[in-house]
């Protein structure tokens, strides 16, 4: 068995080297490029890592009155008047370093982690917004075609609703120019949820649902398709947004007996969906 | 949360006000436990896990999602927290007492 997946192997290598022809004449050797890539990518991991660390040392120091105030016992309440200094906030403090090293080592796997990060941390925080401006340039330039974008893409819809309008271009360009298929759908449901989240746009958003469902519904989605992961998604565009009427809920209590929602119409609701874990 | 919406409970008892929980606890032992432990004084759907039937047709996937209904049965706010929650529970708890004040001296 073994010796025939070897031989399977290389004659993979043949015809790897056979469609790869006219690259192979003009670099020395194609292992080369492929060293240097390796080379590329070990160094911009190297380059993350310090980051990274800078990173933890400087949320460290920005929640550290929130962290002393726990030691000491303080409540809730009063957990809750402590004002974190905005200057010292994580993405203030090393974003810039951060979007540096993005340029220096654009196109390596490390440096498209480090986008999905400050996206993260940047599209969340009106001050540090033109950080993700940045990140979204770079990765417009250097992974429109990379089938990994998706990773970047999956949460994109959380972004702040200041930073929505820029991240609706940047997502639109990704729909349209990615090959993959993975891509484009990620790129389509993150546009549909951002539309849908206003009531001007939420028509769009319901379209590009629609546009998910018939054109992705196959593409997979975590252990799921986009298929399955789209019905919930209409339902609630459709049906429970501010001004909807709530729809009903008829069900079990914890303590068995049969209850439904419409029975406590006449009072305010807070509806709590809860667990405790 | 817990003590939070305990007060809130005890805070509107006289008004027109309720928590209505769905509960996502892996069996409904666990939930009854929980309830005990905590003193928690509101009712609770119980879904059976985070996938259950409520929370997949409300499409809820973080926890704790909340949305406030008004007395007529409309959605009004979605996934409101800390003051913001309190404030808005606050106004529909007004409205509602101005509408039922409306209702009797007609």
């Amino acid at each position: 068995m073994i010796p025939r997946l070897r031989r399977y192997g290389t004659v993979c290598l043949v015809i790897a080297f056979m469609l790869s022809g006219p690259a192979v004449a003009f670099s020395s050797s194609p292992d080369s490029v492929g060293v240097a890539d390796e080379k590329m990518e070990a160094a911009a991991e190297k380059a993350f890592e310090e980051i990274n660390k800078k990173m933890s040392e400087a949320q460290e120091a920005y929640y550290k009155p929130l962290t002393e105030a726990r030691e000491k016992g303080l409540s809730d309440k009063e957990m809750e008047k402590i004002e974190l200094d905005p200057e010292l906030d994580p993405v203030m403090v090393v974003g810039p370093e951060m979007l540096k090293t993005i340029d220096k080592y654009a196109g390596t796997d490390a440096a498209l982690g480090a986008c999905d990060q400050m996206l993260a941390l940047a599209g969340r925080s009106e001050s540090a917004g033109w950080m993700a401006e940045k990140v979204m340039s770079a990765l417009k330039a250097h992974y429109l075609k990379n089938e990994k974008l998706v990773d970047v893409l999956r949460y994109s819809h959380y972004c702040s609703e200041a930073m929505a309008p820029a991240m609706c271009d940047f997502l639109s360009v990704v729909v349209s120019e990615s090959p993959h298929r993975e891509v484009q759908a990620a790129g389509c449901y993150s546009l549909a949820k951002i539309k849908g989240k206003k009531e001007e746009t939420r028509s769009e958003g319901l379209a590009l649902l629609k546009k998910v469902q018939d054109e992705y519904g196959d593409v997979s989605y975590g252990r799921s398709v986009y298929a399955d992961k789209v019905k919930g998604d209409l339902f609630e565009m459709k049906n429970l947004q501010v001004g909807c009427v709530a729809p009903e809920i008829i069900g079990k209590e914890i303590s068995g007996k049969l209850m439904q929602l419409s029975s406590f119409r006449g009072k305010v609701i807070l509806l709590d969906f809860w667990g405790d874990w | 949360m817990y003590p939070h919406e305990r007060s809130l409970v005890e805070k509107y008892s006289a008004d027109p006000f309720a928590i209505v929980g769905i509960n996502s606890d892996s069996s409904i032992e666990k939930a009854r436990e929980v309830v005990e432990k905590n003193k928690i004084n509101w009712l609770s759907f119980y879904d059976g896990s985070p996938g259950g039937p409520i929370s997949t047709r409300w499409n809820v996937t973080g926890w704790p999602t909340i949305y406030l209904i008004d007395a007529k049965g409309i959605i009004r706010y979605k996934d409101v927290r800390g003051k913001e929650m309190d404030d808005a529970i606050e106004l529909l708890v007004q409205e509602a007492k101005a509408e039922q004040a409306a209702e009797k001296s007609k």
